[in-house]
């Protein structure tokens, strides 16, 4: 009978990292399950079942040794579901616009509930990482950040264009982002992503008296970009020299692809790391990519932290073996009994 | 320039000092600048110092080539200045890998029959990320190779690489659809070199003839690879060998099918038992610091060695088809020279 130790939730599309972890708790020989999202959607048949040892995870195009039993599991971690998009395009279909929605939103907090059962029956002490903390609310995130003395760009949410006209005369420029973790629309299947942008005059002229509530902030002039992955205490960090090139002096991740930014290992210095393991705490997270600034005043400014971002972008320039560091933490709960 | 700072290479540009001159290998942007080795004693013995600690360890003597070599550096990107080196650390160039065996090359003309099942499950059971399966035959037809694939359809091998010959109306699009992994698509004896995108796998072609492993082996600076994975890969040990096994035309192992040493034919003994035999292992890490000439070039952790062509057929020699002179900055063949 095979023995799952870890467990990794991700999805089945554009996780390089996942797969590169995977590969690295493969060659310590330590037997893992990877759940894709997608594995949870109207074409699997799945059953999820409770007995004396809580619940038992069952897939019937598998044998009998392939159930994922919680006792077994000593480490997971939580990188990603995806594969939802199934509900909106299998249900709801009816000619009513507002009963699709009522239908589907129903249907979506059904799956997030048996999304919430699966990965808390699978809890463990060793967990990169856990569903309930992968969205991030940067407004929450800076006012920890701020409590705890890190620097932050002076932050508004508003609804009111005469505040954000006020707003924005203090500083040579602003920005504006999403407030919550965003991944993109789709529009006729054209994916449009949002980085941060600029927001100029014109755009505050152009806005109506009130608008729905908006994040702004600051635009920190810059003497280069920090991304640092965080696990356990330790920083992993980068320096991205974004600043030098005009596509990318806003959003890094605007790529210049003929000339790439500087992106080479950097080490932030002890007393801001130290503020930042005391963030990563006091938000649960004992695992994720912290962006910051090193303003051209010298300062070092937090901007946010992304318990899911990408880490193969800090782990191959700086060949840090991230996926090595990651595999060990999860195949060392091997040992635990 | 600000004299207090320090003018600091980004740390994926690798200073290399060769005996004529030096390269500066920019790992991030798949490119190299030839320095005087002049400079490459600045930027190796003094990285951190700031330029006027460099220049009075001149006596001042030289500032202004000092300002002119420092100017250059940060016209071209390589480098920039700080008042914190200490914050901006080297990288660690250390190799490692989670595989038991990086890449492999499978060899087939008319006459072979090898065992694809056996094959694949074991590179499958050895981790092996990339297989090339080349093509020696007058024609192949895609179900053949279709049908030779199929047993990687179901194993961790991420990228295939296939060099065929040329044929007439051949169906790349059922050969993708089949084979989502094959990433590279050579066809040689073509009627034109050019390079197709239709699909999402570009297919090279080229006039050339690639009728056996002889053809192989080349080295010159359109083939550098100026990356980090193979910078560090160089720096371990042999550059083109390292973690590499094949299967040659009539089923021998072997490290690449060009070497002489055969390690037993893949119907008798296994690939896993392969891996382990020294005699064959012993190639992975040979690295250029060991090979003759090869030690003194300046371009030694970017090309591709070779060990199975090499000047009189020895194990530390220079690969024998490459014609630069890195005692004279020359290239004996004209064409290998990127700067004419």
């Amino acid at each position: 009978m095979s023995m799952y130790m870890v467990l990794i939730f991700s999805c089945s599309e554009g996780e390089y990292s996942t797969n590169i972890v995977i590969d690295w708790i493969w060659s310590k020989n330590t037997p893992f399950k990877r759940l894709n999202g997608s594995d949870f959607d109207n074409s699997h048949s799945y059953q999820i079942s409770m007995n004396g040892e809580g619940l038992i995870l069952k897939f019937e195009d598998e044998d009998e040794d392939s159930e994922v039993n919680p006792n077994e599991i000593k480490s997971t971690w939580y990188r990603r579901w995806g594969g939802i998009d199934f509900i909106d395009k299998a249900y709801g279909l009816t000619n009513d616009i507002h009963l699709n929605h009522q239908i589907r939103s129903t249907l979506y907090k059904d799956f997030f509930a048996i999304k919430e059962a699966i990965t808390d029956s699978y809890a463990c002490d060793r967990s990169l990482n856990k569903e309930s903390n992968t969205s991030p609310n940067k407004l929450n995130q800076l006012r920890i950040a701020s409590n705890l003395n890190l620097n932050i760009p002076s932050t508004i949410v508003t609804s009111s264009r005469k505040h954000l006209l006020q707003f924005s005369e203090k500083f040579d420029s602003i920005i504006t982002k999403s407030i919550q973790d965003f991944a993109g629309l789709s529009v006729n299947s054209i994916p449009f992503a949002l980085y941060t942008s600029t927001f100029s005059i014109e755009d505050i002229k152009s806005m109506p008296t009130e608008f729905f509530p908006s994040f702004f902030q600051e635009k920190i002039e810059k003497e280069f970009e920090i991304r640092s992955f965080y696990l356990e205490g330790k920083f992993y960090s980068m320096a991205i020299f974004s600043q030098s090139d005009q596509k990318t002096t806003t959003d890094f991740r605007n790529y210049n692809f003929d000339k790439p930014n500087r992106n080479i290992p950097f080490k932030i210095p002890a007393g801001i790391e130290e503020k930042l393991h005391s963030l990563m705490m006091a938000l649960d997270l004992n695992c994720g990519s912290i962006d910051l600034i090193k303003a051209s005043d010298g300062r070092y400014v937090f901007l946010e932290v992304n318990p899911i971002g990408q880490f193969g972008m800090v782990s191959n320039p700086c060949n840090y073996y991230l996926e090595e560091i990651v595999a060990e933490y999860l195949v060392a709960g091997n040992n635990i009994n | 320039m600000d004299d207090s700072k320090s003018v600091l290479l980004f740390s994926n540009c690798i200073p290399v000092k060769g005996a004529s001159r030096s390269a500066i290998c920019d790992l991030q942007r798949n490119s190299f600048q030839l320095i005087p080795n002049t400079l490459y004693d600045i930027l190796h013995d003094y990285r951190g110092k700031n330029t006027k600690e460099i220049k009075s360890l001149y006596d001042n003597e030289y500032d202004n080539e000092i300002d002119e070599y420092f100017k250059f550096l940060i016209d071209n990107e390589l480098a920039f200045t700080t008042l914190e080196p200490e914050l901006f650390p080297s990288i660690d160039f250390s190799w490692k890998s989670p595989y038991k065996i990086e890449n492999s090359i499978i060899d087939i003309d008319e006459n072979s029959c090898h065992p694809f099942e056996k094959i694949f499950k074991e590179l499958n059971d050895l981790g092996c990320k990339s297989v090339q399966l080349r093509y020696f035959t007058i024609n192949i037809t895609v179900d053949d190779l279709i049908e030779d694939l199929r047993p990687s359809l179901d194993s961790r091998i991420k990228h295939i690489d296939i060099i065929m010959p040329y044929s007439k109306g051949f169906d790349y699009n059922k050969l993708f659809e089949a084979h989502e992994r094959i990433n590279f698509l050579t066809v040689y004896s073509a009627p034109e070199n050019k390079t197709i995108q239709k699909f999402d796998t570009p297919i090279f072609y080229t006039v050339e003839k690639i009728s056996s492993s002889q053809h192989c082996g080349i080295v010159y600076p359109a083939n550098f690879s100026i990356n980090i994975d193979h910078f560090k890969e160089a720096l371990h040990g042999n550059s083109c060998l390292l973690g590499k096994i094949s299967v040659d035309i009539d089923g021998f192992i072997r490290n690449c099918p060009s070497t002489p040493y055969k390690s037993g034919h893949i119907n008798e003994i296994s690939l896993l038992d392969a891996v382990v035999d020294e005699s064959l292992r012993e190639f992975w890490l040979i690295n250029k610091d060991q090979i003759a000439v090869c030690q003194d070039c300046e371009f030694r952790y970017i090309c591709t060695d070779c060990r199975a062509f090499t000047i009189d057929n020895e194990k530390y020699a220079k690969p024998s088809k490459c014609s630069y002179d890195p005692y004279n900055a020359e290239w004996s063949n004209p064409s290998d020279n990127p700067f004419n």
